[in-house]
């Protein structure tokens, strides 16, 4: 992929991960609640967190040897914040699969489901935080360097 | 759900402790075999290290009934260790 397929596909991979933020708060919200199903709500946001991850995996070979250099060489600061995001979204997919897993049990399985909505929401309302500092952490990031 | 939780709780100190040994210099061989580029060696070390620890506890340890509830609260323990460590230690 060349500079300008990279760059606009840095873009896209930006402006999901601040929808998927958003869509990761919305199930976090409904599940405070132990009775309240929010299985659409939070199959999106999962699927649409998923997404974002998979396009910033694919991202991250070509960051590593264009950008991270450059970057840990400006402002090693920088450099260390987008360490952090890395490590912090991989957290958010994990903990959005664990939320989902654990609602859909939920759905199904009316004897646990008061100690299983509060595993969902545990879990949904880490993915949501995490996701917040990722984004604001690449967000900071992009501003300061790119492709 | 107890399987789920389980493995939330159980990759997220995996992570931790393979990117505390990475931060220390201190990579198992195994994990540097997985994939040249660390933050993906880590991950996919948590990854084997979650299904194998989850799987030979669903063979191995019956559900207790406060299971569930216990969770919780170790996923929320989780996430700040696994934050506190990724905040301090990039």
């Amino acid at each position: 992929m060349n500079g300008l397929g990279l760059r606009l596909f840095e873009h896209i991979h930006g402006h999901l991960g601040w929808l998927a933020t958003l869509a990761l708060a919305h199930p976090a919200l409904l599940l405070r609640s132990p009775r309240r199903r929010a299985l659409l709500a939070a199959t999106l946001a999962t699927a649409l967190v998923t997404l974002t991850g998979i396009m910033g995996a694919l991202l991250y070979p070509a960051y590593r040897s264009l950008v991270k250099p450059k970057l840990f060489a400006t402002s090693p600061a920088f450099g260390n914040a987008f360490e952090r995001k890395e490590h912090l979204a991989i957290a958010v997919v994990a903990l959005a699969w664990v939320g989902l897993l654990a609602h859909w049990a939920e759905c199904r399985e009316r004897g646990v489901a008061r100690h299983s909505s509060r595993i969902a929401f545990v879990a949904y309302t880490g993915a949501a935080l995490l996701a917040f500092a990722t984004a604001s952490l690449g967000l900071a990031v992009a501003a300061c360097s790119s492709f | 759900m107890v399987s789920s939780a389980r493995a939330g709780v159980v990759f997220l100190y995996a992570h931790l402790f393979f990117h505390a040994l990475h931060v220390a210099g201190r990579d198992p061989w195994f994990v540097t075999r997985l994939s040249r580029i660390p933050l993906f060696a880590t991950c996919e070390a948590s990854v084997l290290a979650t299904l194998f620890t989850v799987l030979g506890a669903k063979l191995l340890l019956p559900i207790h009934d406060k299971e569930p509830a216990r969770l919780a609260n170790a996923l929320l323990v989780a996430i700040a260790a696994f934050t506190l460590e990724i905040a301090f230690f990039p």
